[in-house]
């Protein structure tokens, strides 16, 4: 792989690196003259339920990390969306993908530990390590998480496991209307119980809010929600494990022609703000997760990807815009950058691929 | 390890220097008199002194990035500093540079409920930022057991734990945005209450860089529930391997307690002795075990706990029902470093992580570098997290103590890396461990850390001569190290 790497450089060449492409919506097309395929770098290198941690290679299927840590009744906490089959452990890491735990669990950089990669000289650099405490020298295990594959090849990855819980119950509260929603998903997110999801879904009006651990505890406080919300539906462990994977899965809304959709993530005191604003450009469908923190978002796809950009900017946040099929190069994909941010973002990338050899443009943004 | 000696020029611009600073900062906000940088000599590794030529108390971004673009005009290294509790010289003075005190910058800026962050100024300590936030149901997650002193400024640098890091994570998971002033005094806000951020996750990269890449003015803290009910246990056992094989059962069943820590023998016999707080003292090990979360989840947890640590073998069980029980059990893990005070004149406090499977054997290892080094070794180990703290007991006094510790130290931490480990969990390199860095890192890896660093820091003004060795090979005894006294005496250790 480094002599790959180092090949490419010397040719002038630059790689696209993919994995089971089920990521590809997000962010913008590379334009890469190279193809270098990840899956084949893949299995599982150590397993270590006791020390709560998996190295495996980022061609890893999620399936069949999720299918190995289900054994041991452990999972990866930060509940990554697979959107597909062909998901894997490097795809999700490359974009950072969170499911709706992230709001109280932490998200795919917070559950990585160490790293081992190929950076654009073609050194092979081994960043962190496999335990949770560890200060020696720059962080670049998570800094890699997120980067969209354009500071280096992961070549293995170590992760922290998490026991699964032995039950979940899920109250459904059913036709609330969206503000009473909103106020009570930040409510709730303050409260004491073991709450680990809470979305809302503008299409049946419905909150939802996950209780998950021991059964005596998870019957217990969800009774509390259920007699603090006044009403609900309550669904068992496997209605419940049912609920949250689609909800993790929405993958964005489905968009019909004409429509577009975004990932807006935020503080979650501003979605009313956003919402607001969106529906004044013609926000057609939407849903929260994260306890109101990330919105999906349709709009149509006439509406400028720069006009959600200053929304989301404008509430703290960021946006991504999703690509509307496989040809679409989805050139304004990310929030442009302060100015000073960008200047480190391209500082860190000089360092670690200095000739962005890989996945150049895959992080593409509006100019100011 | 010999203190970087001061440039010449850089020494004969003092007055310069004092003339340039001076206006930049608020009255009182410069300290330039020897007599009174003396309190700046040194940080928590305090074997080590020497006095900068100025320190600079700076109270906004503004006045931060002035100071920093008239160091880099006259070329004098800085020096950031927090509250100078550092263990491993990260804060140490260079002589021919300034120190950089955020202490003056201590306000809580913004408490916000909804989405559960606070924003801070840097010199804020740890603990005061769960006392602004707990009469509104929060507090800050990590507690390093220096909180009532260390500040969040140090805290990121050294992206601090404390005893809640398997279940709650260190500084870097608790962390959502900052504020940083680069070496040419640019200011760049990045991260907000929302959870994640635009571009590459540079707050991963800043979070415990040791102060080399640029100087945090304010940051935005996620904080969290107060929990509605915790519980701790204590269980003896009569060797560590037991202990530790506690541990695992009880992970291996999925449970996460909040703190798990296990303390041998010379420890327990120390902390007992100090205090008296009702530590078994006919056991090899104790394991000290804390459940937190809702009432229901955490007394069904303890009971697991305790049929767990039963099984394992352990001696003597105790449960700490009510907090003021509670907190008498931690009270005694807790003051096991002054404790030693009494019973060895110095001490000298390694930090390495390794993986908790590996304790029996690492401990059995200690042991045998115990006697071969003739010094006494007192283990205290966060068995969650897998950071492991030997307190090597010298005396300064004795021709050739100081040296032997120094270089039994370094064994000690070679031997964290040796099995899957870091040679540091929570100290971070700073000064003390810098030429041992070789041997956990490569020189690719090495190279690439430079890169990083001559990139964010072209001139090398921030906090130079920390972190990277000075020779390129792993050090064979060559890191000298002092526990000495600390410059905190008071403060819990752990």
């Amino acid at each position: 792989m480094s002599a790959l790497v180092q090949e490419a450089a010397a040719n002038g060449n630059s790689l696209a690196l993919r994995a089971g492409g089920t990521k590809n919506r997000l962010g913008s097309a590379t334009t890469a003259t190279q193809h270098l395929d990840l899956l084949s770098l893949r299995g599982i290198v150590t397993y270590e339920p006791e020390e709560l941690i998996l190295i495996a290679r980022p061609g890893t299927p999620l399936t069949e990390v999720a299918a190995l840590l289900a054994t041991q009744s452990q999972h990866l906490a930060f509940e990554p969306p697979h959107w597909g089959p062909d998901a894997t452990l490097g795809g999700t890491l490359g974009v950072g993908a969170s499911g709706p735990r992230r709001f109280v669990a932490g998200g795919a950089r917070d559950f990585v530990l160490g790293m081992q990669f190929i950076d654009g000289k073609g050194r092979i650099i081994r960043a962190g390590g496999r335990v949770v405490k560890n200060v020696t020298g720059y962080d670049l295990w998570r800094s890699m998480v997120g980067s969209y594959g354009t500071l280096g090849i992961m070549t293995e990855v170590c992760l922290k496991l998490w026991p699964q819980p032995a039950t979940q119950r899920t109250l459904a509260i059913r036709g609330i209307h969206q503000e009473q929603a909103l106020s009570r998903m930040l409510a709730w997110s303050r409260r004491t119980e073991s709450i680990t999801g809470l979305a809302y879904t503008d299409e049946d009006a419905t909150m939802w809010a996950r209780v998950e651990g021991s059964e005596a505890a998870t019957v217990a406080q969800t009774e509390k929600l259920w007699q603090n919300a006044g009403s609900g539906d309550i669904l068992q462990t496997a209605d419940s494990n049912n609920r949250w994977q689609s909800l993790r899965e929405r993958g964005g809304l489905k968009t019909a022609a004409g429509e577009v959709c975004f990932r807006i993530v935020m503080p979650p005191s501003r979605a009313p703000e956003a919402l607001a604003q969106l529906n004044k450009i013609g926000l057609s469908r939407w849903s929260l997760d994260w306890a109101g923190g990330l919105l999906w978002a349709v709009l149509p796809q006439t509406r400028a990807p720069r006009d959600i950009h200053v929304i989301a900017d404008g509430v703290a946040g960021v946006a991504a815009r999703l690509g509307t099929d496989p040809e679409d190069a989805n050139p304004e994909a990310f929030t442009p950058l302060s100015a000073g941010v960008a200047r480190l973002n391209q500082t860190l990338r000089q360092c670690l691929d200095p000739q962005s050899l890989f996945n150049p443009g895959r992080l593409s943004r509006p100019a100011h | 390890m010999n203190l970087p000696s001061p440039r010449p020029e850089r020494l004969a611009r003092r007055a310069e220097l004092v003339g340039r600073l001076a206006p930049l900062v608020d009255a009182g906000g410069l300290i330039h008199r020897q007599e009174d940088l003396v309190a700046y000599e040194c940080d928590g590794l305090s074997a080590y002194r020497q006095a900068p030529l100025a320190v600079a108390l700076p109270t906004s971004a503004e006045q931060v990035a002035a100071v920093l673009r008239a160091c880099s005009e006259l070329d004098i290294p800085i020096v950031p500093w927090g509250a100078g509790t550092g263990l491993s010289g990260g804060a140490l003075p260079l002589g021919d540079g300034i120190v950089m005190s955020l202490a003056r910058m201590n306000r809580i800026l913004r408490i916000d409920t909804d989405d559960r962050t606070v924003t801070v100024e840097p010199g804020v300590t740890n603990l005061t930022v769960t006392h602004a936030v707990s009469p509104h149901g929060f507090y800050y997650a990590p507690d390093p057991s220096s909180q009532i002193a260390c500040t969040i400024g140090g805290n990121i640098a050294e992206n601090s734990g404390g005893v809640h890091c398997l279940k709650y994570g260190t500084t870097t998971n608790n962390l959502l945005g900052i504020q940083l002033v680069l070496s040419d005094g640019d200011i760049v806000d990045i991260g907000s209450s929302a959870m994640e951020r635009a571009g590459y996750d540079l707050l991963a990269l800043f979070t415990g860089s040791e102060g080399l890449l640029g100087i945090v003015t304010q940051a935005t803290l996620r904080i969290l529930p107060t929990p509605e009910s915790a519980r701790a246990l204590m269980a003896g056992f009569a060797n560590v391997g037991a202990a530790g094989a506690a541990v695992a059962n009880i992970i291996a069943a999925g449970v996460i307690p909040a703190g798990m820590e296990i303390m041998d023998r010379l420890s327990i016999e120390t902390v007992e002795d100090f205090l008296g707080c009702g530590y078994p003292t006919d056991v090899e090990a104790l394991l000290l075990i804390e459940a937190d979360g809702p009432a229901q989840e955490v007394d069904a947890q303890i009971t697991e706990i305790e049929a767990l640590v039963q099984k394992a073998g352990s001696t003597e069980i105790r449960r700490a029902d009510s907090a003021e029980q509670r907190q008498r059990l931690w009270a005694g893990r807790k003051a096991a470093f002054p404790a030693m005070g009494r019973v060895s004149p110095d001490y000298y406090c390694m930090d390495g992580t390794i993986p908790r499977g590996r304790l029996p054997e690492v401990l059995d290892r200690i042991g045998e570098l115990s006697i071969t080094y003739g010094l006494r070794v007192a283990n205290v180990f966060h068995a969650g997290d897998g950071n492991l703290h030997p307190l090597v007991l010298y005396d300064s006094n004795a021709s050739g103590e100081l040296q032997r510790a120094e270089e039994m130290g370094a064994e000690i931490l070679k031997l964290c890396v040796e099995v899957g480990g870091v040679l540091s969990g929570e100290h971070g390199i700073g000064m003390e461990k810098r030429d041992l860095m070789p041997c956990q890192l490569s020189d690719d890896d090495l190279d690439l850390q430079e890169e990083i660093k001559t990139a964010f820091d072209p001139a090398q003004l921030l906090n130079p001569g920390k972190v990277y060795p000075v020779l390129r090979t792993c050090a064979e005894g060559h890191m000298h190290v002092s526990g000495g006294r600390l410059p905190f005496p008071d403060l819990e250790r752990f």
